[in-house]
């Protein structure tokens, strides 16, 4: 496959209609072109309109969560200058695969209603111009199967792929191995292999079911039935296993998850018992706040006594005066008086005569006394004014005193309550669990996973004692197919059918293994050209495991990916996608364009180096978005030299926010680079 | 001048929520309680008010001798010292009662006006739920500026 022309039109920075010849007419040896452009200028655009082009798919791999509306493909400038309307864009891609010239547009409808913007896909159109100069137009529903055949979708990311994330492939999960080993096996015709051996299987069992039916020995009836109900064991088996690996990688990502927030616990265990201690301050001082509004509510009468204290003080200094002059009590009770001036003699036996000063003074002490009740009354009433009075003072303090403590007490609680909400803050929500229920969580875990890793041996166990039952069922019933006197044909088809599938399974085994270890021997010779002078001596091999992850020994043959730097990764993916295809197509190069955004971003100078020696010889495309500190006179300087060097194009932002693309000459752009100049 | 417990004392019937919700906020203790305080307010003021429509509030049992004692130095006070005037106890209350029915208009004018329902101060004078948990205190707080203002 190699990427001839891409034609955008209103496709995201891309205003208008836009074209990058991406190789020189005539010149297939000039494989190199470069688009060069500052962050945001649309080289990741430029990425995202070929894997839109090509599978239709509006999200990159590196988008992430990022929802979908913001993802907007068609371009705003042509959307504001239609409102209401709907602005098409669309983007094309002219190339070439095994002679054939391939046309694919690919169109999407967007329209402006308020700030959302809608988007659907409209058309897509694929024109294919065979060897014989014959044009035919592909039914748009067979269009995926037609470009899966071109570049598997579930392999994409191997070519077309952003640099600083590619090394991410060596860290795939167990669900993406699965995909990309489909994908890869697809490209190197294995999953054609595999179809047959499930179709054979199909046969196999639909003429082992017609031989039971019609099974006149009794000990090949036996036998098929063992047979089967071994089979169906073995695929339930085979079943359960799966469950139990997937139990094991959840319950291992789990775990993993786990140990990161006990990691981010052991930063933040200070400010956790901070809190804690915090806490249990706020609710001290909450209680003591408690009891002082209780004692508060207990004061409400003396405060309100304090009132009217005035009217007490006079009412209790009035009594008080009575007492000192002593009519309160009265000195002599008003029935003594009474009596003696009703008897007219004292109490001394003198005779008191009406009219005389003696008699006039009787009177006047009459006059000053009070009945019974009401100085008993008066004298109550003083004992209560006097206590109320002579505890004025102390009260009203008192009362000053609990409202002020109260105050600081609600001061206080303010002043945790902050700190707790800045404590808080930095521990970073009240998401997290306590530590300890983390870590009984992750002691849960790690007994599930030995459950299930028990689970697994055992389920292996009894696996690969069916599989021996298997073997064994097969040889006796191949031996009473032979010694069956009847239904000859059908025994004979089927044990036909049994050694083809056996012979099929075999193949494939070979096959497979003999592949990863070409795949890991091209790799390693490739990554090794790759790699600096330090990489080349620590790191000796490269493995491609069953599901098709990769691994790398250090040269005493210990697995040492989980060492290897980002950069190193980086390579390492490069060398594999390198041996990957050039073990698909059986040639020496690989037949594939490597479209690699931001290629040089993790990379050493030495790395670099080599990356740019290589990839223009072990590719027949090399199309790199680089920026201006990516692709400096250095590199430019090393590109020139491999002679492979066809096209560069400049990502030039306009006014209104939009992207032009403008094809410079290289020599032009090198003398730039060399002189040091900024126009680009 | 007994302390006679068994009076029934009346407040006017549209305070009957604001007392209920004056004890169940935990602001007073019991009605006796806010019964005084408007008393105090009241006579401070010198400001009694007839009550329209009388409505039980509380038993005169709970009233404490320090209460009485303050309602008895207030109608002698008020009456040149005329201890007749404090010999009978439903006199005396009645009239206290009047006084703290004007100190309960002036306590939700001054004071509760703010804590209260919104639109029920004119007909029942009600709290409102979700007024501050720091009324006991604002209240108490009030309380001894009034003894200020007196003084």
């Amino acid at each position: 496959m190699i990427l001839q022309k891409m034609i955008l039109e209103n496709f995201r920075q891309f205003y208008g209609r836009q074209e990058l010849e991406l190789m020189s007419p005539g010149d297939p040896e000039r494989n190199v072109t470069v688009v060069y452009g500052e962050n945001g200028r649309g080289k990741t655009g430029l990425f995202r309109a070929l894997v839109f082009c090509l599978y239709g798919e509006r999200r990159l791999s590196q988008d992430g969560d990022v929802p979908d509306k913001e993802l907007q493909l068609v371009n705003m400038s042509a959307l504001r200058a239609n409102p209401g309307k709907p602005v098409e864009a669309s983007v094309e891609l002219i190339f070439t695969h095994k002679g054939g010239t391939y046309n694919l547009r690919r169109a999407i409808v967007g329209m402006s209603e308020g700030s959302n913007v809608i988007e659907e896909i409209k058309e897509i159109r694929l024109r294919l111009t065979g060897v014989n100069g014959n044009t035919r137009t592909i039914d748009p529903k067979d269009v995926g199967e037609v470009i899966d055949r071109v570049l598997d979708r579930r392999v994409k990311e191997y070519f077309l792929f952003d640099g600083e994330k590619i090394e991410r492939l060596t860290r795939a999960g167990v669900e993406q191995r699965r995909e990309i080993g489909r994908g890869i096996r697809n490209l190197l015709n294995v999953d054609a292999l595999e179809n047959a051996i499930g179709a054979i299987r199909r046969v196999v069992k639909s003429l082992e079911n017609d031989l039971a039916k019609s099974a006149s020995s009794e000990q090949l009836y036996q036998l098929m039935q063992r047979l089967r109900k071994n089979e169906e064991e073995k695929d339930g088996l085979e079943k359960k296993l799966e469950q139990l690996e997937e139990e094991r990688r959840k319950a291992l990502k789990e775990i993993e998850i786990t140990d990161k927030r006990l990691d981010e616990f052991k930063e933040i265990r200070h400010l956790l018992e901070k809190r804690k201690a915090y806490e249990q301050q706020f609710q001290t001082i909450e209680q003591q706040a408690s009891e002082a509004m209780r004692s508060m509510r207990n004061m409400v009468c003396k405060a309100a006594t304090l009132i009217i204290a005035p009217t007490i003080t006079n009412v209790f200094e009035y009594i008080e005066r009575q007492k000192r002059k002593g009519d309160i009590p009265s000195e002599i009770r008003r029935d003594l008086i009474q009596r003696i001036l009703d008897e007219h003699r004292c109490i001394c036996g003198n005779e008191i005569i009406e009219g005389t000063d003696a008699y006039k003074n009787i009177l006047e002490w009459l006059k000053r006394t009070s009945d019974a009740a009401v100085q008993d009354a008066a004298l109550n009433l003083w004992r209560y004014l006097s206590e109320i009075c002579h505890h004025f003072s102390d009260d009203e303090d008192l009362i000053q005193k609990r409202i002020i403590e109260h105050s600081n007490l609600i001061q206080a609680m303010d002043n945790i309550r902050r700190e707790l909400d800045r404590i808080s803050k930095e521990i970073g929500g009240s998401e997290r669990q306590d530590a300890t229920e983390l870590e009984a969580h992750r002691s849960y875990l790690q007994k599930s996973v030995t459950t299930i890793e028990a689970a697994i041996q055992n389920s292996e166990a009894q696996l690969k004692q069916l599989e021996n039952e298997h073997e064994r069922l097969l040889a006796l019933l191949k031996e009473a197919k032979l010694k069956a006197d009847r239904n000859d044909e059908l025994s004979r088809r089927s044990l036909l059918a049994r050694e083809t599938l056996d012979a099929l399974n075999a193949v494939h085994l070979e096959f497979t293994r003999e592949i990863k270890n070409i795949i890991g021997e091209i790799a390693t010779k490739i990554f090794h050209r790759l790699l600096d002078d330090e990489g080349r001596v620590n790191l000796h091999t490269i493995l491609v495991n069953d599901d098709y992850s990769l691994e790398v020994l250090d040269r005493w043959g210990r697995p040492f990916l989980a060492n290897i730097s980002a950069g190193q990764r980086q390579i390492m993916s490069i060398a594999f996608i390198a041996a990957l295809a050039m073990t698909a197509s059986r040639k020496d190069r690989i037949e594939m364009p490597l479209f690699m955004d931001t290629p040089f971003g993790r990379l050493s100078y030495e790395h670099r180096k080599n990356l740019i020696k290589e990839v223009p010889a072990l590719s027949s495309q090399w199309i790199m978005l680089a920026t201006d500190t990516e692709f400096r006179q250095q590199e430019a300087q090393l590109l020139k030299a491999t002679g492979k060097w066809g096209k560069f194009f400049f990502l030039r932002g306009t006014n209104d926010g939009n992207t032009r693309v403008e094809e410079k000459d290289i020599n032009t752009v090198y003398a730039i680079l060399q002189s040091g100049d900024d126009y680009l | 001048m007994k302390m006679d417990g068994q009076i029934r004392v009346k407040t006017d019937a549209r305070y009957k929520e604001l007392y209920n919700n004056m004890k169940n906020n935990f602001v007073v203790g019991d009605f006796h309680e806010l019964f005084f305080v408007c008393a105090c307010i009241g006579y401070r003021r010198k400001k009694r008010k007839e009550i329209a429509r009388g409505d039980d509030r509380f038993w005169s049992r709970t009233i404490t001798p320090s209460e009485w004692g303050c309602y008895y130095a207030m109608l002698l006070e008020d009456n040149n010292y005329d201890f007749s005037m404090i010999m009978d106890d439903k006199k005396v209350l009645a009239v206290i009662e009047e006084y703290a029915n004007s100190g309960m208009e002036i306590l939700i004018e001054d004071f509760l006006n703010s804590y209260l329902l919104p639109g029920s101060k004119e007909k029942e004078p009600q709290l409102d739920p979700t007024c501050s948990k720091t009324l006991p205190k604002d209240f108490l707080f009030y309380i001894l500026e009034q003894s200020e203002v007196s003084s």
